[in-house]
């Protein structure tokens, strides 16, 4: 392969976001034919790296070539005519229009001298030929809603071919999808390479990546680890390049705490996406949860908030069974949530500052129905001081505030009312390293104080660090159970939630 | 430095009241055009004219304010105060009396609310569709009672048209139920739990869930205020008019949506609020009032009307641009 030239190469690429360098010197190249796998802890570079490849972003410094010619910051589209296609991981079909019509989608095929027309006859004929190629039937006509979910991505893959793409982009493609499909979606991707489509292929499960990919290059923090080939790769070595060689300073612990009284005791959960989850958390004890994106742990807090439908299990909150349907309950059951995505579920941006902290608990600064806004104000002004929250005061709108204040106002939304479980779903996600260390000790600070704390994270070394005690998921199922002091913790929570094996090999049941 | 940071601060300023006050000032600049143009505008008995016009208004707009303050619409205002209308005057016709009567009325109007409500917040029609399509069955309903005749009120009880066309000392009553009406929802909305939830609500309802708030209920019980209002509208209407008309109240739809509109960027951060649909309604009856006076044709304010609703729309959303 090294004797062609390859038809992709990313040259010596920085990139940086409000003065944090995310992508810092940054080679990649991929061969025609080729299945090159880019993988990495989230935070790593990856989706930089691929939007920088798709014209999403420009790059700070370097180049990015195509067939050798320069095409560095190039935008979506010119970058989609020189033949880079991106194949996103949540599908974007339009639901009513058919498979093929999906396909054709602006660069649809117009016939006719005086009037033009589009000739559903040759896209029908030419979006046939192109499954056959890649080795699936279905039925081009079917609305693209009936489609499975590896057909939809089948259709998303035949829509970059027609635009005649010469790299092609599967940012997570089997996220969504069964092990049949996977195996479907791979015998095509397989089809791509014979035809001669160079395919960078994004994942976090390390055995797909093993099964299909050709060479395999690895990120940590913004730097290229290395590349390495499939023959000369394994699940441990690709572990260990996402580590790091400086390697994590273990959690050295003098004391073991204990902890006795149950605060949370789940029994056999099942939901749409978790599959029979057992878990306790006690009292005092900050328990951390790790699983990649779709792992299920948000589907976990979800579940636990009200926000899903239980199907089987049961839940107990301080020893009575918890029978929730949404989170007004949740909180009267005195849990607490701050979730994953802050802007989306967390924050009333166009509010001020003060009514974001009074959301939740509103009850507390009521009297008859009435406001009581001078306390609401008084009370807000206390965690602005506490917290050292940066704002011109609480009259402040949410919107004007840093995302790491505006997280600090979500928690002490919380922090203002009675619970005894606090939920915290990615709780420094965009949120600055002054900030993160501030929920760190707030964090602890309240375990310390008798709260019962889920931490859920993908970001390993965080757990590790906060955590009495880390659970591992992957594919709604809890996988291992690891304590923060075990040698190489970071290696071993790395390979549960990454691989099949490395859960069961790894754990550490008993206490 | 600090001399910089003070400039910077007084253009902040200035832009500020701009934004926000915009309506406001503009209102009191066309009250002095309109002064200057015809003599007959600024005087008491106009302007007690005036806000006898807008109270109708101001109230269904009111109720507007509530449904929009959650993020909703309202788009059956109209045709209920139709119905609302007519079943009062037929229920004075049979000889309920007044009070009985406005008991109907509001049942009415808090019947149509509940059917908004139960399809936009429980069943999850969108508010356009949902309140529309019950705005034509009520259009419809009315019609049917009426067959498109009006029902005449040759002898309605005295009590019954003390609200519409009585006065407290000089004041026309209408403006005493209205100015009830604006302070009491102010201060539902700015002073109870209920209204800051509605806020919650319409500023990013997914944060309000999140935060335990029975969204449904909440944006269910907005429609029943707007029906609510809607009722308290036609009330005054049926009262001032003496008479139960098919086609009475359509009007009111556009304008009080306009209302809600002219005033979002007042006394709040965009949010619908009541002190500013009070402002964007007396705008529009001044509009009509003015032009009238001065003889310009009827269809010209509908042009005006909605121009400035382009202009404080606009003004809004530039104004949320640069920030």
């Amino acid at each position: 392969m090294p004797s062609r030239n390859p038809i992709l190469s990313v040259k010596n690429v920085w990139k940086q976001f409000g003065g944090v360098w995310v992508l810092k010197n940054v080679d990649f190249d991929l061969y025609r034919g080729e299945v090159h796998a880019l993988v990495g802890e989230n935070g790593a570079g990856k989706s930089t790296l691929i939007k920088i490849i798709s014209g999403v972003y420009s790059p700070d410094k370097g180049d990015v070539f195509l067939n050798g010619k320069r095409v560095t910051g190039f935008k979506v589209k010119e970058m989609e005519r020189e033949g880079v296609f991106t194949v996103h991981q949540e599908v974007n079909l339009v639901p009513f229009l058919s498979a093929m019509e999906n396909m054709f989608i602006g660069s649809e095929i117009v016939e006719g001298n005086l009037f033009k027309v589009i000739s559903y006859g040759t896209m029908k004929r030419k979006a046939e030929e192109m499954i056959k190629k890649l080795g699936v039937f279905f039925d081009v006509k079917t609305p693209s809603y009936l489609l499975s979910a590896s057909q939809q991505q089948i259709v998303q893959i035949c829509r970059g071919l027609i635009a005649n793409a010469h790299v092609m982009i599967l940012d997570e493609p089997t996220s969504a999808l069964s092990t049949e499909e996977i195996k479907s979606l791979f015998e095509v991707v397989n089809n791509m390479k014979g035809h001669g489509v160079g395919i960078i292929f994004v994942s976090h499960k390390l055995d797909e990546i093993l099964e299909i990919s050709d060479r395999i290059t690895v990120l940590k923090d913004g730097v290229k680890v290395g590349t390495i080939d499939r023959d000369e790769a394994t699940e441990d070595k690709i572990v260990s390049m996402m580590v790091g060689e400086s390697g994590f300073k273990a959690v050295k612990i003098e004391k073991r705490k204990s902890f006795k009284e149950v605060v949370l005791r789940i029994r056999g959960l099942w939901t749409h996406k978790l599959k029979g989850i057992d878990l306790e958390v006690k009292k005092g004890e900050i328990v951390g949860i790790v699983g990649t994106v779709g792992a299920g742990k948000t589907e976990l807090a979800r579940a636990l908030f009200g926000l899903d439908k239980i199907l089987k299990g049961e839940i107990e909150i301080n020893g009575r069974p918890l029978k929730i349907k949404k989170p007004s309950e949740a909180i009267k059951r005195r849990i607490a949530l701050v979730p994953e995505h802050r802007r989306l579920q967390g924050i009333f941006p166009s509010m001020p500052v003060f009514k974001n902290i009074t959301a939740a608990y509103l009850n507390k600064w009521s009297k008859y129905g009435v406001l009581l806004i001078s306390q609401e104000k008084e009370v807000a002004n206390s965690f602005i001081k506490n917290l050292a929250i940066r704002t011109l005061g609480p009259l402040q709108l949410l919107r004007n505030l840093s995302g790491g204040n505006q997280q600090k106002v979500v928690l002490s939304k919380w922090l203002s009312g009675d619970f005894d479980l606090l939920i915290l779903d990615e709780p420094t996600q965009g949120v600055d390293v002054k900030t993160k260390e501030e929920i760190y000790m707030l964090v602890k600070n309240l375990a310390e104080r008798g709260k019962a704390i889920l931490f859920l994270s993908s970001y390993i070394p965080e757990v590790i660090r906060i955590s009495d005690r880390i659970i591992t998921m992957r594919e709604g199922k809890i996988v291992g159970e690891f304590l923060p002091d075990e040698e190489n913790i970071e290696h071993k929570v790395m390979m549960a939630i990454l691989s099949e094996k490395g859960g069961k090999e790894y754990a550490s049941r008993e206490l | 430095m600090q001399v910089e940071s003070s400039e910077r601060r007084m253009s902040y300023v200035l832009e500020y009241i701009l934004r926000k006050y915009g309506v406001l000032i503009a209102t009191i600049v066309l009250m002095i055009i309109f002064s200057i143009l015809s003599p007959r505008f600024m005087t008491t008995r106009n302007m007690l004219t005036l806000l006898r016009q807008i109270s109708m208004l101001a109230i269904v707009s009111t109720g507007m304010t509530f449904v929009m303050a959650a993020g909703g619409f309202d788009m059956s205002v109209g045709y209920v105060i139709g119905l609302v209308n007519i079943t009062l005057a037929l229920s004075l016709k049979a000889g309920f009396g007044t009070f009985i009567s406005l008991l109907l009325a509001s049942l009415t109007g808090i019947a149509a609310g509940a059917m908004n409500g139960l399809l936009v917040a429980y069943v999850g029609l969108p508010d356009f569709i949902g309140t529309f399509a019950v705005g034509s069955i009520v259009y419809g309903l009315k019609m049917m009672i009426t067959r498109g005749n009006p029902v005449m009120l040759w002898d309605a009880p005295k009590s019954f048209l003390f609200i519409g066309q009585g006065f407290l000392g000089p004041i026309p009553f209408p403006i005493i139920i209205m100015i009830l009406i604006l302070i009491f929802a102010s201060f539902v909305m700015q002073y109870t739990r209920l209204g800051r939830r509605l806020y919650y609500i319409g500023g990013n309802p997914t944060a309000a869930l999140y935060s335990g708030i029975n969204i449904k209920w909440y944006r269910f019980l907005s429609f029943i205020i707007s029906g609510l209002c809607v009722a308290g509208t036609s009330i005054v209407l049926t009262s001032r008019v003496g008479s139960g008309q098919p086609l009475a109240g359509e009007e009111y739809l556009l304008d009080a949506i306009s209302a809600v509109f002219l005033g979002l960027t007042m006394f709040g951060e965009g949010e619908p609020n009541v002190p500013g649909t009070f402002v964007g309604a007396f705008l529009i009856g001044m509009l009509t009032n003015a032009l009238t006076l001065m003889n310009v044709p009827y269809y010209f304010q509908f042009i005006t009307k909605g121009t400035a609703v382009i202009l404080a729309v606009m003004v809004s959303i530039i104004s949320r641009r640069k920030e």
